[in-house]
């Protein structure tokens, strides 16, 4: 029992990370219609401004982090405006292939841009480095400080945007927009704009997510939350912009339940359970499935 | 006036001058042309002309389009998204590295046919999974594959986990030739199964089950009503793409004699992705082009270059943004490009021949 | 096979027996397929192989006259006077000089224009030359004519020279000229003997190889038809009449609560052209994607006579394997392959008709050939007679939608269809494209021998090209009848009209 109650607060912070960094790519794909493989990356760009802040320029980590986020939103809304919009005409695969390209570009300046960090690889900083323990139903429990402003964090944080975007005009431009694009605009929906921030948007959680994760700090560090996130959009199902946070929450539990079993296999047996599920459920846990008219 | 297979009597200028042409303008010409090429080079770094190290990432590259070119069915043909390319060529490498550990004594082709075997059944599992799934949601499904696999790879006994595998002799006949120190040997075995695998691909896409594919891509129900059963296709289009990654994997193996799971990431998949789709998905000579920018630029010409020697970013931003432009303005790929240079020059001849003497006549 | 018409559905406890008789059924169904379909691809084959052969012929004759040609041209130069001599060499670099001299003119013609000022910028005439300018030109023109004389003058006192007078011995060459000819025209002759012998030879070795084979196949053939019957009549229950082609039998379609199709009986005669009408929603479409199996009906049954007179049970088929039974569909919003030539969506529909499989596919074995040059010319055949023969290798992109929609119909003829069904096939046709669309059907229905069943909306084509009509609204059946039936039909006005 204890062991129980204490993997599930354990998978608490993942659960955090994993729906900041997943939000982003379920906005970019309802309204790029794109798999946004450059997600991860972006969130470790700007986790890289945040470590030079605070490492090197004696900033407060929540400084820091909030000038990142903003960095990466700067850098979302650019991406879409300057490459992602001009690729409308392109096709499906074309444009996953354009954010891999995005990617790789990343992948190869960050080293470049930030010396002092890649040779040394240093750690990144915690909120807090105090531990909270506590007693629930007779059971002596523990949480890091940490991932408890982390679950804050992230719980404010898609609380504010799902008030937005179902109680703003801009909340519905983009619900719009992710419906029907050419409509949206004809019904003088600024398309433009509400791709953008969406873009920005995405960049912002996912740059909180990698700045918060306390991992050590290289370029590739996102690549297995972004995979993760990726199969929790599926699991989760694309047709709306909350059932992926409930594949979110299901994916660490997965992690870390199955570790207790066997530390060593624990990736490989939450695999098969999502495939699994996802299989028998091909359109996601909340997916509807399309009829095509013939 | 476009080229016409079906009635050959149009053709006929004059009798001698067809005969010459059809040679040429059979599709196995190029190929035959091209699998020469490939052995002069690997002939030209004996004699020292050609680097050794440009001649062995030349197989390499050539290694890569084998995979390239089963993935094309799936992304040109068939119109499915995959990201498992990494998880079934990697399947191909380990398998070719146990069995060769294994039983040194089993010579080589019958490697390669217990890898087909494998690729085979793992290709019809995808494809039925294909059939209840679509779109980027395939592509997700298919990359958690390939991720399963390549927790195995970390994680087995047999594989060496991060370390790698490593593999000694190969044999292509039992107690016949051991072939190990000698890479030309196994350059020219990569550029046969190569140029075969094209011949084949070429075949096969234009064949009535390439034309399947291409109904089954662009309309499902037309494909249906034309008694098309999707099953089938599907399964046969993640059997090819599978069983081509395999051999590509199985090959990797052999030639490098060392495999480990960095190399079989989801960055495997999303270049092969690349490969075809920078260079032209429906087009056998595109994909070999991407094939060539995505994985052959830096190993084959850059290397050389010292300033890029020293800063391999820089490679790195070039094939990203590479990538982004020609899959942005290019929508055909490469290969279009070319095609589409012929016209524009022919255009411009036009119009220039009409500047100067007039529209009349 | 006894023709009992029991209209009654079939028992429910029989039904697995009968899935299992279905299931051996369509085995030995498609197996009986394949064996006819070679056969016929096949015989098929022989006149191509024979016209085959003889374009070989042709060509080497050709080849072979080339070569004579050269010969007897030297002889015959020997014999004739240099002036015609001259001019047999020179033929061919006077005209490229005449070519050479008129783009000059031109030029100059260009350049004059362009001073005047009328030409635009995308080299288009916007007047006519000034009298002067005119003038100029034609001056020009002229001078270079002379020009071009003097230089074939100088070229044939040149070549006189050279060569001189005419040959003394042009006697000899002549009767030489005549020997060697008439020898040439023997030698044709035993060439063009011995190669037709050769090709013969090998036609009537093939034709006799293939003759066994299809007699082969042909007895099989008979045999396997006789069990798939036997097995067919056990798995389904009721046996339509001769000349009734379709029947649905209390088709219902339900989604989720709305009924699509509710209750609805109707039969279509073979080889007539049968119309379903009704107001927007009314289902009609629906009823098509019930028979040709894209939805699964909820209930009823949908039973079909195809061409070998066997009645098939519909609901059991899967999609793909619907235009095995000799049933093929257009769809309302145009589906052609946008990659593919027309040509080649064409052989899409004949892709049932292939007997090779993938292996033959991947090496392009003889079979794979020879199935593809009887279907090519089939489809040429079809593309010729509905006027789309200079469209072949053309992709269906961004072409007229009439042109569309009359590939779509070529496609259908392509698949041996027994009943071709056609969705909305005058949608968006202007007037003159609906009246040759209807000639085009009732030709279609005459010449193919096929039925055709037609949703339209156009009441113009219907009440002009059907036989009989069916009026459906909200899924259910209003009426039944001739055009002229419906038309009087209190039903159909007031479901058009709405009640008074």
């Amino acid at each position: 029992m204890q062991v129980f109650l204490q993997t599930f607060i354990n998978s608490l912070q993942n659960i955090a990370l994993y729906s900041m960094a997943t939000i982003g790519i379920v906005l970019i794909f309802r309204t790029s219609i794109t798999t946004n493989f450059a997600q991860g990356m972006m969130g470790t760009f700007s986790a890289f401004f945040t470590a030079n802040f605070v490492l090197y320029h004696g900033m407060p980590f929540w400084a820091g982090i909030t000038i990142g986020a903003l960095i990466a939103f700067c850098f979302g809304y650019l991406i879409d405006a300057g490459i992602i919009r001009h690729g409308r005409e392109v096709n499906a695969s074309g444009r996953q292939m354009i954010t891999m390209g995005l990617m790789m570009i990343f992948y190869a300046i960050m080293p470049a841009m930030f010396v002092s960090i890649t040779t040394r690889t240093p750690n990144l900083p915690k909120f807090s480095y105090t531990n909270l323990e506590f007693s629930f139903l007779g059971q002596e429990l523990y949480i890091t400080e940490h991932a408890l402003i982390c679950l804050v964090i992230a719980v404010i944080g898609l609380s504010i945007l799902f008030f937005l975007l179902k109680w703003t005009k801009w909340g519905m431009g983009l619900r719009a927009t992710a419906s029907n694009e050419v409509v949206a605009q004809m019904m003088g929906i600024n398309t433009k704009f509400i791709t953008g921030v969406t873009w920005g948007i995405a960049g912002l959680f996912v740059a909180v997510a990698a700045s918060s994760t306390a991992m050590s700090l290289n370029a590739g560090m996102m690549g297995t939350v972004q995979i993760y996130g990726f199969l929790a959009c599926v699991l989760g199902g694309l047709s709306s912009f909350g059932a992926p946070i409930a594949g979110c929450v299901l994916i660490p539990l997965f992690l870390n339940y199955s570790a207790v079993f066997s530390p060593k296999w624990a990736g490989l047996i939450s695999f098969i359970l999502i495939m699994l599920i996802i299989l028998v459920r091909p359109n996601g846990l909340f997916g509807k499935k399309l009829v095509k008219k013939v | 006036m476009e080229k016409n297979v079906l009635t050959p009597n149009i053709l006929r200028v004059s009798g001698t001058e067809t005969n010459r042409l059809r040679i040429i303008r059979h599709p196995f010409f190029g190929f035959i042309i091209f699998g020469v090429g490939m052995i002069l080079v690997q002939i030209l770094q004996k004699f020292g002309v050609v680097n050794y190290s440009f001649a062995k990432a030349l197989g390499q590259t050539a290694i890569y389009g084998i995979a390239a070119l089963g993935f094309s069915f799936l992304l040109g043909y068939a119109g499915l998204s995959s990201l498992g390319t990494a998880g079934f060529a990697g399947l191909g490498a380990y398998l070719t590295g146990l069995i060769l550990n294994t039983y040194a004594q089993v010579p080589y082709f019958v490697t390669l046919i217990a890898v087909l075997a494998v690729s085979i059944l793992l290709g019809v599992s995808v494809g039925f999974i294909s059939l209840r799934i679509e779109g980027i949601f395939l592509a997700i499904v298919t990359l958690g594959l390939s991720e399963v696999l390549g927790q195995v790879f970390l994680n087995a006994e047999f594989t060496g986990g991060p370390n790698g595998m490593r593999t000694g002799y190969i044999r292509l006949l039992p107690n016949l030739l051991n072939i190990r120190t000698n890479i030309s040997i196994l350059f020219y075995i990569v550029t046969a199964i190569l140029v075969l695998l094209m011949m084949l691909t070429s075949n096969l896409i234009s064949s009535p089950t390439g034309r399947a594919m291409l109904a089954m891509k662009n309309s499902t129900s037309a494909a249906q009503a034309m008694g098309i059963s999707l099953l089938k296709y599907r399964l046969l289009a993640f059997i090819l793409a599978t069983a081509y990654a395999g051999i590509a994997g199985s090959l990797h193996m052999i030639y490098g004699q060392y495999t480990d799971p960095v190399q079989w990431t989801i960055m495997f998949s999303l270049n092969i992705l690349a490969a075809c789709l920078v260079g032209g998905a429906k087009s056998i000579w595109g994909i070999l082009i991407g094939t060539l920018i995505i994985f052959g630029l830096t190993p084959l010409f850059f290397q050389d270059i010292t300033l890029l020697r020293n800063n391999s970013w820089i490679m790195s931003v070039i094939s990203g943004v590479l990538i982004i432009l020609v899959v942005m303005f290019f929508k055909g790929g490469i290969i279009q490009l070319f095609k589409n240079l012929g016209v524009q020059i022919r255009i411009r001849n036009e119009k220039k021949k009409e500047y100067r003497f007039g529209k009349d006549e | 096979m006894a023709k009992t018409n029991n209209a009654a559905r079939p028992p429910v406890l029989s039904s697995l027996k009968e899935q299992y008789y279905f299931l051996i059924g369509m085995l030995d169904e498609a197996r009986v397929e394949k064996l006819g379909s070679r056969a016929a691809m096949l015989s098929q084959y022989l006149p191509l192989r024979r016209e085959r052969l003889n374009r070989g012929i042709e060509k080497k004759l050709a080849r072979f006259d080339a070569r004579i040609r050269k010969e007897l041209s030297a002889l015959e130069d020997k014999t004739l006077p240099p002036e015609a001599v001259f001019k047999k060499i020179y033929g061919e670099k006077e005209r490229a000089l005449e070519k050479k001299y008129r783009l000059q003119f031109r030029e100059f013609r260009q350049n004059l224009r362009r001073a005047e000022g009328i030409v635009d910028q995308d080299n288009n005439l916007t007047g006519e030359l000034s009298a002067q300018a005119a003038e100029k030109a034609a001056a020009y023109e002229a001078q270079l004519e002379a020009e071009k004389k003097a230089r074939v003058q100088a070229a044939l006192e040149g070549f006189i020279k050279k060569r001189g007078g005419p040959s003394e011995r042009a006697g000899e060459f002549k009767t030489r000229l005549e020997r060697r000819c008439a020898e040439a025209a023997g030698e044709r002759e035993a060439l063009k003997k011995a190669l037709e012998v050769k090709a013969d030879a090998g036609y009537q070795a093939f034709a006799r190889r293939t003759e066994d084979r299809i007699a082969g196949i042909k007895a099989k053939l008979s045999e396997e038809r006789r069990r798939s019957e036997a097995v067919t009549a056990k798995s389904h229950t009721l046996v339509l009449p001769d000349d009734v082609a379709l029947r649905l039998d209390r088709l219902c379609m339900y989604f989720g609560g709305l009924k699509a199709v509710d209750d609805l009986s109707f039969d279509v005669k073979k080889g007539e052209i049968f119309g379903l009408i009704g107001p927007n929603g009314a289902g009609k479409t629906t009823v098509f994607n019930c028979i040709t199996q894209f939805y699964k009906p909820s209930s009823g049954e949908i039973w079909f006579n195809d061409r070998y007179g066997k009645t098939l049970r519909l609901n059991k088929y899967a999609v793909h394997n619907i235009i095995k039974t000799g049933i093929v569909r257009t769809f309302q919003n145009i589906e052609l392959v946008a990659e593919l030539t027309v040509l080649e969506n064409l052989l899409l529909a004949a892709h049932t008709q292939y007997n090779s499989g993938f292996f033959s596919h991947m090496f392009f074995t003889s079979g794979l050939r020879q199935e593809t040059a009887v279907l090519t010319q089939k489809a040429l055949e079809i593309l010729e007679k509905m006027n789309l023969i200079h469209l072949k290798n053309a992709y269906p992109v961004g072409m007229p939608y009439g042109i569309l929609k009359r590939i779509e119909l070529a496609r259908t003829l392509m698949a041996d269809a027994s009943l071709i069904i056609l969705d909305e096939p005058a949608a968006g046709l202007n007037e003159k494209e609906t009246e040759e669309l209807m000639e085009l059907i009732k030709r279609i229905s005459r010449e193919y021998e096929a039925t055709i069943f037609l949703v339209e909306h156009d009441m113009g084509l219907v009440m002009e090209v059907c036989d009989h009509i069916c009026a459906v609204s909200f899924g259910r059946k209003l009426a039944y009848g001739t055009p002229k039936e419906i038309q009087e039909s209190k039903d159909v006005q007031e479901a058009y009209l709405g009640v008074e």
